[in-house]
């Protein structure tokens, strides 16, 4: 594999004192909330690109769904045709294969205006409480059709615990 | 039978278009250059007087006028490509492929029309270049103004989507306040493959494959719209250097090693070989 190929990944960590997490998580929220992240040589609190694109995509498509953005407008602009979404929080009445497949749902849009061969490769991260009370973060650098086979999986385990 | 457009009178105005789109494609196939260049002055000119005799504010309307536009700067656009193609501008002609792919995506965005044989043409006549390897840089910037509204297209007061169609106007958005270019990157995948490296000489071997087809198409052995696509395979052909050795004797490439522990299994050599895939057919059958 050449080293400008991109890289596939797909991981979930546990996640310890996550500050950012704990206060959203005793704000007694809903839905989920955008966080920017330090970028550059200044640490300067910044977001992908996509960010607001995917929002404003998902708040058309959901209007129940509630979102908190950001006081930061400042944009990450990368040259890449792949989709960066920004690390979310997902409230406790928001699960992790819900968002997923709100994801796979925008990529979807986005594809719209794809050509032969092309392929929407997608770098997400979300933060969420697992049923037991513990904080895990879901890593994912890949393309759309790896996400929506994980997702399928999602459902299946999930029918099979139910 | 699905429609090309969304409403009747766009899908009337295409239908009037296609006999001059078909005009066009047939100087094209001739290499008729200069009057596949008239054709499409005309297809312009038509498209316009319709548009000025439009009077109505239907926005659904008015975007399919947006994607008319496109459709006829794609059919001109095209003959600029294959023009310079066979005027072994090669370089030019890469750019001019990815202003064409542009136009495609907008027209699979927004309509109906058939476009899959130019689709799967010139995403083949991509593989003929010899570029895999582009730069792509990353940068920050305060925000992202709305092309429409000139809000920041992310903030909530914008109500507009990036690349979606209002009223024949497509939303964009621009960067604004440049604040830091933090790198320069070398991808494989960039959002504008015309920031190529190397930049090649037209003259250059690398544009072997689109040279042999620029031929293949002035000679008349393959029309433009005969060009399918290509196909990619590994050939073993005879080592021209290989000698047959008894199996203890020195190898002859040199190496000081015994025959058997060297060459002995290099009597032929992988090469990849292209295929230029071609069919026959009406010029029409492009547009359907």
């Amino acid at each position: 594999m050449s080293i400008l190929e991109p890289r596939q990944f797909c991981e979930i960590v546990s996640v310890a004192d996550d500050k950012k997490f704990v206060d959203f998580i005793q704000s007694n929220p809903s839905g989920l909330a955008v966080i920017a992240e330090p970028y550059g040589d200044d640490d300067t609190l910044s977001l992908p690109s996509d960010a607001g694109d995917f929002v404003k995509w998902a708040k058309q498509n959901n209007p129940a769904l509630q979102i908190v953005m950001p006081e930061t407008k400042r944009q990450i602009l990368r040259q890449s045709v792949e989709t960066w979404l920004p690390l979310v929080l997902l409230a406790v009445d928001t699960d992790l294969s819900d968002y997923l497949k709100l994801v796979v749902g925008y990529l979807e849009y986005k594809l719209k205006s794809a050509l032969k061969g092309e392929v929407a490769r997608i770098h997400l991260s979300a933060e969420y409480k697992t049923k037991v009370g513990e904080v895990k973060r879901f890593n994912y650098d890949g393309d759309s059709e790896t996400l929506k086979a994980i997702v399928k999986k999602m459902d299946l385990n999930q029918f099979l615990d139910d | 039978m699905t429609r090309p457009l969304h409403t009747d009178r766009a899908c009337a105005i295409f239908e009037s278009l296609r006999p001059l789109a078909q005009n066009l494609l047939h100087h094209l196939n001739e290499c008729n250059f200069s009057e596949a260049g008239s054709a499409a002055i005309s297809l312009k000119e038509f498209l316009e007087l319709e548009n000025k005799q439009n009077s109505s504010d239907d926005k659904e309307l008015l975007n399919d006028f947006f994607v008319l536009e496109r459709y006829c700067d794609f059919l001109t656009l095209y003959v600029i490509l294959w023009k310079r193609i066979l005027e072994g501008k090669f370089s030019d002609s890469w750019n001019t492929l990815h202003d064409v792919f542009d136009l495609l995506r907008l027209l699979k965005r927004f309509s109906n029309i058939e476009i899959s044989f130019f689709e799967q043409q010139l995403t083949d006549l991509e593989k003929a270049y010899p570029y895999r390897v582009f730069t792509s840089i990353g940068a920050t910037f305060d925000y992202y103004e709305c092309t429409i509204c000139g809000l920041d297209i992310n903030s909530p007061e914008c109500s507009h989507l990036r690349n979606e169609l209002y009223g024949g106007r497509l939303a964009g958005a621009k960067p604004m306040n440049l604040m830091e270019i933090d790198h320069l990157a070398i991808v494989s995948n960039p959002r504008d493959k015309r920031c190529v490296v190397p930049v090649y000489d037209d003259a250059d071997e690398a544009f072997k494959v689109v040279r042999y087809l620029a031929e293949l198409v002035t000679s008349g052995k393959v029309p433009i719209l005969y060009f399918e696509g290509l196909a990619f395979s590994i050939r073993k052909l005879p080592n021209p250097e290989y000698q047959k050795l008894g199996r203890n004797e020195p190898c002859f490439c040199g190496s000081e090693k015994k025959f058997k522990r060297c060459c002995e299994s290099k009597e032929y050599i992988e090469n990849e070989h292209v295929d230029i895939v071609g069919r026959a057919r009406p010029v029409e059958q492009a547009l359907v």
